[in-house]
């Protein structure tokens, strides 16, 4: 058993906010304090610093076939940020890698590590496409991972909703998309939208009818939202609504929130979606309209999908938002495309510049609405890697939401009119330890349905982060003292000193599984492949390269 | 003159890649020992590799009897670095200035991206010379190659400006997508020579076995920048550019725009 003594534990969800304590591990997972018979073989010191159970990223795109499209796309990504190969002194070697913004397998599980993360969430799995996100997956290293299956463009989908097919199926298929592609919970993007695209439509709003199928992005927001509410899977529908990046898309984000007529939905990256028309350049920030609906609404979750400054990659399932943004590509060059009727993806290179007013202002609107936002298990701390920027701009952000001085410095140096046009600098609040701990642990658990990672109580599994309580947070969230993944120690001082393969997180849904019946045929009839070959059994989970497979089961929660 | 000299037996590929003579000016050869490497994707100290001789800064000379060494040379901005054996991949990539010398063969992706400044090669080059880096749109885009050997496919790829200069012969591509500039090769080259030629002039010793279909043969012509180009090469590489102005002129490449040249001897 190891204890860890004295340190400050922020774990909201025992609502403990600060209160020195210490933990204890053991079997890889946290215990309770053991009596005076109990033996300590370890202990380690870590008085005055702060301890948090592992970060949880619920929306990164890791993997699943975007990823390797950009890569193919960048090779100046790569050679301009090469990691070199290291020997570990236990034994054992780091890969060498490479990448900034779409930063190789390896360097992708060995970078969250050393930031305190241990969960990664990839948001946008093509059931098409599972089982590369699944190998992909599985070649990142250090983190637990889990993916979020994309429904909703597909074709059988389209095709049942369009026919008016009972609630009960599409709660079946879902069920089985859940359960074929391994999956933890259900996306879509640009509801109907990227099908649309196909049908030469270059946008498609809430209630406009799909020029095939007949079928509004509303109707296909509700199927989703009733199927996976009827299921009961933990995490809402994760919606990448219509009109992205439009100025005026605030509109239909309010809209969105209320198609889902009071079942649960989260909203991702809403930063994108929270623009307004005003001003001489016709686009401006509707942050307060919008955080002040997710305010209302509890039962809107969202992530923010903030933007920092400098070179990235957008890669999105949404063919139709990133076809219209090819013209921003820079460097200049950019991949759209369908993959096998079932969505599509868009990769778009983008470089966000402060001194550009529309940046700017983008940037502003992301920090705003986590300003505005008061609840922050419903709000999580995200930049939509690497959409809004890489993941390894968290600490930046982090800091950006903890010190006001340093975000209005920032501020200052940012175009001015879009500076002007912001309400950021009247903003006065500081995110607390306590607050960041919750949208970045407590929350995203919670909102997944991991019942023993993301806190520190008893039973917990043993992903602890402990930090130097440094003023400056930027480096503090950089640059862990401790990181135990399952109760090992695997980073010590912002570097990795062990490497763990990580396990994948899925549901398993109940459905019924006559659903297989028509989709055989349907698969026989249109696919390139049988439906056999779509379905991802447990035993291929491991050989992809996870450590183990998590299994969920689906259940209303209290 | 500084000295490098690679240690024998040294197994992998080395990357030196910011090894020049700036980097080394004012330092010890102890000093010069600890910079760090990459040897086979791992990072290790310089004196691991290479033994270290010190002297004026200005020239650098890299021994090495095997092609090892890739990126030599890349981003050099000034000074001169010789190097007495074969040369990896990647020399001169993004040189501004100064002078490359190769005594002995080169590898892939010489003066890629090349910006400035002048690159003698006493042997063979590979493929892709002059070309962008994997990845990005323009190729050399200044300055001076001047090789005695033959080249490899592909040479000049998407070059944007500056002179090449080939006394032996050229593979096949050659001038393939080049934007400007000028390509001479003095002993022929392989298929399809300026394919995708948009601007810019190809100058070939020899007729070619056959160009693209679609470049237009716009007859003998004669053209009296041949003589200055020849005395401006006279003192770079000499006697590579065929003697008089009068060539047979083929334009193209049409499905490019067309605005391009092939001058072939009439």
């Amino acid at each position: 058993m190891l204890r860890l003594k004295g340190g400050r534990l922020y774990d909201p969800a025992r609502a403990i906010d600060g209160q020195v304590g210490d933990l204890y591990l053991e079997g890889g997972r946290i215990v309770a304090p053991p009596g005076p018979d109990g033996v300590i073989d370890g202990e380690i010191d870590v008085t005055g610093r702060v301890v948090m159970a592992g970060a949880i990223d619920l929306h990164t795109h890791i993997g699943g076939g975007k990823m390797n499209i950009a890569r193919m796309l960048l090779p100046e990504d790569h050679r301009g940020d090469p990691v070199p190969a290291r020997d570990l002194h236990g034994g054992g070697h780091l890969h060498g890698g490479c990448g900034h913004a779409a930063p190789a397998t390896w360097t992708t599980g060995y970078r969250y590590a050393e930031m305190g993360y241990t969960a990664c969430f990839e948001p946008a799995m093509l059931p098409a496409n599972a089982r590369h996100a699944h190998l992909e997956m599985g070649d990142i290293p250090m983190v637990d991972k889990g993916a979020y299956a994309m429904l909703g463009n597909d074709d059988f989908f389209l095709r049942l909703l369009s026919s008016g097919a009972d609630q009960r199926l599409i709660n079946d298929y879902v069920g089985w998309t859940l359960d074929a592609t391994q999956a933890m919970a259900i996306k879509v993007v640009n509801p109907g939208g990227i099908s649309a695209f196909k049908f030469n439509a270059r946008n498609l709003d809430l209630d406009e009818a799909h020029p095939h199928y007949g079928v509004t992005p509303r109707q296909v927001i509700q199927a989703l939202a009733r199927a996976v509410h009827d299921l009961g899977v933990a995490h809402p529908l994760h919606v990448h609504a219509s009109n992205l990046g439009i100025p005026g898309n605030a509109d239909t984000t309010l809209a969105t929130m209320a198609a889902a007529e009071g079942l649960p939905i989260h909203l991702t990256h809403i930063q994108f979606h929270s623009y307004g028309t005003e001003g001489a350049r016709r686009f401006s920030s509707e942050a307060e309209r919008i955080a002040a609906a997710i305010n209302r609404m509890a039962n809107v979750s969202a992530d923010v999908g903030q933007i920092l400054f400098g070179q990235t990659v957008t890669a999105s399932g949404d063919t139709m938002g990133q076809h219209r943004n090819h013209r921003h590509a820079s460097p200049d060059k950019w991949v759209v495309m369908d993959i096998e009727c079932d969505a599509g993806c868009g990769v778009v290179p983008f470089r966000y510049r402060d001194k550009n007013f529309v940046n700017a202002l983008q940037w502003a609107i992301g920090l705003e609405l986590f300003l505005r936002v008061s609840d922050p298990w419903r709000l999580f701390l995200t930049t939509d890697h690497p959409n809004g920027a890489p993941f390894t701009s968290y600490p930046h952000l982090i800091r950006l939401l903890m010190d006001r001085d340093f975000r209005n410095g920032k501020l200052d140096e940012i175009h001015a009119e879009a500076a002007a046009h912001s309400q950021l600098r009247s903003l006065a609040r500081e995110y607390s330890l306590y607050e960041i701990a919750i949208m970045t642990r407590a929350g995203p658990a919670r909102s997944l349905g991991l019942a023993d990672r993301g806190h520190l109580g008893p039973g917990a599994w043993a992903d602890v982060v402990v930090y130097r309580d440094e003023a400056d947070r930027e480096a503090m969230f950089a640059k862990p003292e401790y990181v135990f993944k399952d109760g090992e120690l695997i980073v010590r001082d912002g570097r990795v000193v062990k490497v763990v393969n990580g396990a994948l997180h899925a549901l398993k849904p109940e459905y019924d599984k006559a659903i297989e019946q028509p989709l055989r045929e349907y698969f026989d009839r249109y696919m390139t492949v049988k439906m056999e070959h779509m379905k991802i059994g447990d035993d291929e989970i491991c050989a992809c390269g996870a450590s183990k497979l998590i299994p969920h089961k689906c259940g209303r929660q209290a | 003159m500084t000295t490098l000299t690679l240690r024998e037996g040294v197994p992998g590929r080395v990357d030196l890649a910011g090894i020049l003579p700036d980097t080394l000016a004012g330092l010890a050869p102890a000093a010069i020992s600890t910079l760090s490497l990459e040897h086979d994707g791992r990072r290790v100290a310089l004196g691991e590799l290479f033994e270290v001789e010190g002297g004026d800064p200005d020239t650098l000379l890299i021994q090495c009897d095997r092609a090892c060494l890739d990126n030599l040379g890349a981003g050099l901005g000034r000074g001169r670095l010789i190097v007495e054996g074969p040369a990896g991949d990647g020399a001169g990539r993004a040189m501004s200035g100064g002078q490359l010398l190769l005594g002995g063969d080169a590898g892939d992706f010489l003066a890629s991206a090349m910006r400035g400044g002048t690159i003698h090669v006493a042997g063979n080059v590979g493929d892709w010379l002059g070309a962008a880096p994997i990845g990005e749109r323009t190729g050399m885009a200044g300055g001076v190659v001047a090789v005695a050997g033959s080249v490899g496919a592909r040479a000049g790829d998407r070059m944007r400006r500056g002179l090449i200069l080939i006394r032996g012969q050229a593979g096949e591509y050659c001038g393939s997508r080049l934007l400007a500039g000028t390509l001479v090769v003095a002993g022929g080259c392989g298929a399809l020579a300026g394919f995708g030629l948009r601007r810019g002039t190809l100058v070939l010793g020899r007729p070619p076995l056959h160009l693209p279909a679609t470049f237009n043969d716009a007859g003998p012509v004669e053209l009296t920048y041949l003589g200055l180009l020849g005395r401006h090469a006279e003192g770079i590489l000499p006697s590579v550019l065929p003697t008089g102005t009068r060539v047979r002129r083929y334009v193209g490449d049409l499905a490019f725009g067309g605005k391009g040249e092939v001058l072939v001897p009439a």
